[in-house]
């Protein structure tokens, strides 16, 4: 090398710069450290417990809903778990390189995976080829998980779930998985992808295993399962109000989003609900935890069962026969309420209002708890109740009614229907032609014109239980309307008058038929109820037994005559039938003529049944008819309202359209009764399965756990029976196959329920408890629609 | 060489606080990717499977180059520099076309396996020339030529990068600014730059209208102190065009210019969104594991936060927070000060020299060390944008460990130099 390599450049000339530069790193050093020291010193506790939170967490445990059953145990409203799959599209998985073996190729993973395949379709990919073409050797090329999976595990989706076809599936995933690795901004979700919502756990299972879905040892897959419940009911919208609907899965984990006021699902839902599970846990990794043992933490309980009162059949009946009624009528609304007279048990209980978007009848409101009513005739009973039993009125004592009009106190009262002009009239002739006339003049005369005791009336109104609600078990139950002299309103010598003959209170149908019920139960006045029972697994949490509320209303004299007038009711009254019955029953009629009211369509609202802003009040020519009894007459054992709201029919009267639906209530209740009697037989050759539990594995598991039971699983499966050998358990994987009928005996309802609707059965249910037989046996192919019957037993 | 005395190994003579000080910084690093990936499978640090086993790899790899260097003539730095330089740009260019994307940037060749990252190694080829040129005497920066051919020499590997796009890298480019500056580039130049990236981060934050106010007001105050000269109007008109065009365009540039996950970062930054989840995920994870390290630090293989990967590229850009979090302060203040240890004996080293090649050659390694550490590591703690830069002979990678021990054996190469001849 000629240039002389070390050039002396003598005395530094930049030695300035060079200090500047120097502090310049120094500087910057410091204000690193500066930096890192105050993160240390000032935001260390900040940081420790951000950490904390994340390394610890407190995790709510789903549990699942309680069922609701009517007495018989058939299942009203359940829900059963399912699935909503979603992917992870960043799962590192996807990204993985993997060889292309020759041999793993499509087609014979389709046709190993059971699938048909159109030989000429599977055919290997451009890449694949022109790969190929290059090197010679297949082998070599390399591609993510995502690119070799993913065809396969189109052709897998499009068979399994079955919503897209193999391209579009194979579009979707593309375009997921192009979204998640794009660099730029992505789109809001891209990480979770909702693959398919409601699918059960057997077809999770299913595709698990396959294509891109399927991690190898020390990988996650990408797809993940989210419970979720599916609400079921059995039988259809059957009594749904009174039942209630089945809360969304938020309205279920938090009772404060859940606010719709009725039904059991609502006034029961401390029981359904069970408890949300909360515990510990500690992140040890990705998708690994380790729940704590924390003496905060809330052991998670499934909800306990709710059993009610309701008779399936019997509501199915009263409303197929409330539904007939409204069509016949076409009524806008109506309610049929089945009470058991002896217990206060509701046994059915249908609501049914004229959807004008589904041009059909629907149970749209409960209006037997939910809506009041003036009654009308039916509280004339209460009247002459009153009168009887204050004021010694007997059935015989003879009112002149004037032909039909007369002037009572500043009054002119009318009665329906003039007829014949007659005028001296026995108390109980003049209940049975149900006059108003009659029974007006009788109450003024005991308890206002002679002498002030209006508020004797009125308390012995309340002593029958009327003024007050009935306390049934649900939510929701409206306040009568009362009235009485403090009102600003009342009116001298003119608003008893109208009370007596049923105007001015206001009533809910509930509130009536528990009246008449305490009558018909000789003074003993009941709670109505809905629910009997609350159960866990097998086990009575709590029973529900009849309240009373009043064990004697009235003297049994009064009692007597009040019976004797409502029989004279259907034999002679307002309620006499054409047709000859085999039974007898008592009860009274009710037509009540309509006030206008107002434009927003509510009637009877407290605040403005009487102030219409339109100036539009007053009587219109609508009706709405009721009737209230019970049967048989000589030993009653159901009371029964039935209320029609504004039939078509012109001139309606309860007699023409709440009589014959309450007698066709009562006539198929009677002929059914027969049949309760015989099924209530001791079942032949009932198989001991005490010791023989088949249900979730996971399930079993717990409860083995929970009893403190050694136990060994032997296969694992959804789906196990235990079997006892040698004091020992084992849980016995059992594979449920996918196209043949199930083994159902051992299970729980709900257990059989889930396998059945995913098969497309429903079943026909006898008895409660677990299975003990099922009319079709396990292992018969199975048919679309394919009626199984099946019998359960405690 | 016969006017010098025989080396007998081609460690004698080599400087043995640099060397120690490399060696601890890799030891450091080593055990810091095995805590960071650390999984119960894999735990013996030879797996040559995991990164960890790897890295013992790449670490040997550079005791070779250490050794190759040393054994090289130190005669054949100085002009096979422009080859070099010409050698990796080339190489740049290719990786363009045939290079491998990993995270969206196209920085690799991918040979049998190992990856190849061509702009580590740029570096120290646009070092070696950056010393060659300047180095000739007679240089001077108030000739546009003399100023313009490094500037060049900056910009052309700095485009080519800045195509694949990786801008971590080609940020470091300008710690050449500071080599010119030691070697008699005008302050104002860095005052300059000082200046620009001062109004653009005004710019983003403030009101534009605010801005060029001000920019007027401090002219107008600073004309009618000098009393209404045309010089100092003339001296201040440039400024104010500058400063001007950039509170006008800056907009622009940001929205058209820098990637859209580049604008979030820099948003993140400069507080203008705060979005833990997003963008702001990977500083906000690694502030939580050096926050909650605390003084000490939780001890070896006791880091939750890097252990359960919260921390993304922890093995790698992110390798700090796992030694914030594993052993505290302390430890981070042991690494800042071996760093510091290692660009100040550097500087020293190379103010002693008295061959203009190896003096500039050393600034241009000081400054690239000091660059990416902290860069680095502001970075990490959140003043800096997140921008994809390794911490030298620390974090995971081969690429990088061979081209910084390249970086430092030149230089140890040339000092070696200069001691054989003082003897």
């Amino acid at each position: 090398m000629s240039k002389e390599p070390l050039k002396p450049t003598g005395k530094n000339p930049m030695a300035f710069g060079a200090n500047l530069y120097f502090l310049f790193l120094v500087l910057m050093v410091a204000f690193v450290m500066f930096r890192v020291w105050s993160l240390v010193l000032f935001e260390s506790e900040k940081y420790k417990e951000v950490l904390s939170r994340k390394l610890y967490s407190d995790t709510t445990v789903s549990v699942l809903r309680g069922t609701i059953m009517s007495e018989e145990g058939d299942i009203l409203a359940t829900t059963i778990p399912y699935y909503d799959l979603t992917l992870d599209m960043t799962a590192s998985y996807l990204n993985k390189k993997r060889k292309n073996p020759k041999d793993d190729s499509l087609i014979v993973r389709l046709k190993a995976a059971g699938l048909k395949i159109d030989a000429d379709k599977a055919n290997e990919n451009w890449l694949d080829k022109l790969a190929s073409k290059f090197s010679g050797k297949k082998e070599k090329i390399t591609k993510t998980i995502f690119q070799t999976e993913l065809e396969y595990t189109a052709e897998i989706l499009a068979k399994t779930l079955g919503e897209r076809n193999k391209e579009e599936y194979e579009k979707l995933l593309t375009k997921w998985y192009r979204e998640a690795q794009s660099k730029g901004p992505k789109p809001a979700g891209y990480r979770y992808r909702v693959l398919k919502k409601n699918v059960d756990y057997k077809t999770f299972e299913k595709l698990r295993n396959e294509g891109i879905f399927c991690a190898e040892k020390g990988h996650i897959s990408c797809l993940n399962k989210s419970e979720r419940y599916k609400p079921v009911y059995p039988y259809g919208n059957l009594a749904m109000r009174t039942i209630g609907k089945i809360p969304t899965e938020e309205e279920h984990k938090d009772k404060k989003l859940f606010n719709a006021q009725t039904g059991i699902q609502y006034s029961y839902n401390s029981y359904l609900a069970g408890i949300t599970g909360k515990v510990k846990r500690k992140r040890l990794g990705k998708n690994a935890y380790l729940t704590l043992d924390d003496e905060n933490n809330i052991l998670p309980q499934n909800g306990s069962d709710v059993i009610t009162t309701l008779d399936v059949n019997m509501q199915d009946m009263v409303e197929n026969e409330l539904r007939k009624t409204l069509t016949n009528h076409r009524a806008e609304f109506g309610t049929a309420v089945v009470m058991e007279v002896a217990t206060g048990k509701i046994k059915a209980m249908a609501n049914l209002g004229y959807d004008t978007t589904r041009s059909g009848y629907f149970e749209l409101e409960n209006y037997a708890i939910r809506r009041r009513f003036e009654p009308g005739s039916t509280l004339k009973l209460a009247s002459l109740m009153a009168a009887m039993e204050k004021e010694g009125l007997t059935p015989s004592d003879r009112v002149d009614i004037e032909g039909g009009t007369a002037r009572v106190g500043e009054m002119l009262v009318r009665d329906a229907g003039h007829g014949k002009a007659e005028s001296n009239l026995t108390i109980q002739q003049i209940f049975e032609r149900s006059s108003n006339v009659g029974v007006a003049k009788t109450v003024y005369r005991l308890f206002e014109q002679n002498q002030n005791k209006v508020s004797e009336y009125l308390e012995t109104i309340r002593t029958f239980g009327l003024l007050n609600t009935t306390g049934i078990d649900l939510k929701g139950e409206r306040e009568p309307k009362t009235f009485s002299p403090k009102d600003k309103s009342w009116t001298r010598n003119y608003s008893l008058i109208k009370l007596s003959f049923g105007y001015f209170f206001e009533f809910t149908p509930l509130q009536i038929l528990n009246f008449y019920n305490t009558v018909a139960n000789n003074g003993k006045q009941l709670k109505p109820y809905l629910v009997s029972e609350v159960r866990y697994l097998d086990q009575t949490i709590e029973k529900f037994e009849p309240k009373v509320i009043n064990p004697k209303i009235c003297s049994d004299k009064t009692l007597k005559w009040a019976h004797q007038l409502m029989v004279g009711v259907a034999l002679n009254g307002t309620a006499k039938g054409r047709d000859s019955l085999e039974f007898f029953y008592a009860g009274k009629t009710g037509t009540v003529q309509l006030l206008n009211y107002p434009k927003d369509g509510i009637p009877n609202n407290p605040t403005n049944s009487y102030l219409f802003p339109d100036g539009q009040g007053g009587w219109t020519n609508r009706h709405q008819v009721s009737f209230v009894g019970y049967f048989p007459k000589d030993n009653p054992t159901y009371s029964i309202i039935t209320l029609i709201n504004y039939p078509k029919t012109p001139e309606p009267t309860g007699g023409g359209i709440a009589v014959p639906l309450f007698k066709e209530i009562a006539k198929k209740i009677y002929a059914g009764s027969l049949n309760y009697q015989f099924r209530a037989l001791p079942a032949p050759n009932r198989v001991a399965i005490s010791n023989l539990y088949h249900g979730q594995q996971a399930d079993l598991a717990l409860l083995l756990k929970k009893l403190k039971l050694p136990y060994r699983i032997q296969r694992e499966e959804e789906f196990a029976k235990v079997v006892t050998n040698a004091g020992k358990y084992y849980l016995q994987g059992n594979r449920v196959p996918e196209s043949a009928m199930p083994d159902l005996t051992g299970m729980n309802l709900r257990d059989a329920l889930y396998l059945l609707e995913s098969r497309g059965i429903r079943p026909k249910i006898n008895g409660k408890g677990r299975v003990i037989s099922q009319s079709i046996g396990a292992g018969s192919p199975l048919k679309r629609g394919m009626s199984l019957q099946l019998e359960l037993s405690l | 060489m016969k006017d010098t005395r025989e080396q007998r190994t081609v460690f004698q003579y080599v400087d043995l606080p640099i060397l120690l000080t490399v060696m601890g910084l890799m030891l450091i690093g080593l055990l810091s990717i095995y805590a960071a990936v650390y999984n119960n499978e894999h735990q013996s640090i030879f797996d040559l499977s995991q990164s960890y086993g790897k890295q013992i790899l790449w670490i040997s790899g550079a005791f070779l180059i250490l050794v190759i260097v040393l054994g090289t003539d130190y005669r054949i730095f100085e002009p096979a520099s422009y080859f070099f330089y010409a050698l990796t740009l080339l190489l740049l260019g290719l990786v363009l076309v045939f290079g491998r994307e990993v995270n969206g940037a196209k920085a690799w060749f991918e040979i049998g396996g190992f990856r190849l990252q061509p702009a580590e190694f740029a570096k120290v080829a646009t070092c070696l020339s950056i010393a060659n040129y300047i180095g000739n005497s007679g240089l001077k920066f108030n000739q546009l030529k003399h100023t313009l051919v490094p500037v060049i020499l900056i910009a052309v590997p700095l485009f080519l990068i800045m195509l694949q796009p990786d801008t971590g890298s080609a940020l470091v480019y300008f710690s050449f600014i500071f080599v010119m500056y030691r070697e008699g580039l005008s302050i104002n130049y860095l005052l300059l730059i000082a200046f620009i990236g001062l109004v653009s981060v005004l710019a983003l934050l403030f009101d534009k209208v605010l801005l060029i106010a001000i920019l007027s007001g401090f002219g107008a105050v600073y004309v009618l102190f000098s009393r209404f000269k045309l010089r100092a109007f003339l001296s201040y008109l440039p400024i104010l065009l500058i400063g001007l065009f950039l509170v006008i365009t800056i907009d622009f540039i940001f929205n058209n210019v820098l990637e859209p996950h580049q604008q979030d970062r820099i948003n993140v930054l400069l507080g203008k969104e705060t979005d833990i989840k997003g963008v702001g995920y990977n500083v906000h994870q690694s502030k939580i594991a050096i926050g909650s390290g605390g003084l000490w630090g939780k001890g070896f293989l006791e880091g939750t936060q890097t252990k359960l990967n919260f921390v993304p590229e922890q093995s790698t850009d992110f390798i700090f927070c796992t030694i914030g979090e594993e052993w505290g302060f302390a430890g981070s203040l042991v690494l800042l000060s071996l760093y510091s240890i290692l660009i100040i004996r550097i500087i020293k080293l190379a103010e002693l020299q008295k061959w203009r090649f190896a003096r500039i050659y050393g600034y241009g390694v000081a400054s690239i060390i000091f660059f990416h550490v902290f860069i680095n590591i502001g970075m990490t703690i959140g003043l800096l944008p997140v921008i994809g830069i390794p911490l030298p002979f620390i974090s995971y990678g081969g690429s990088s460990m061979f081209a910084f021990t390249l970086l430092v054996s030149i230089f140890l190469r040339l000092d070696n130099t200069r001691k054989l001849v003082l003897q």
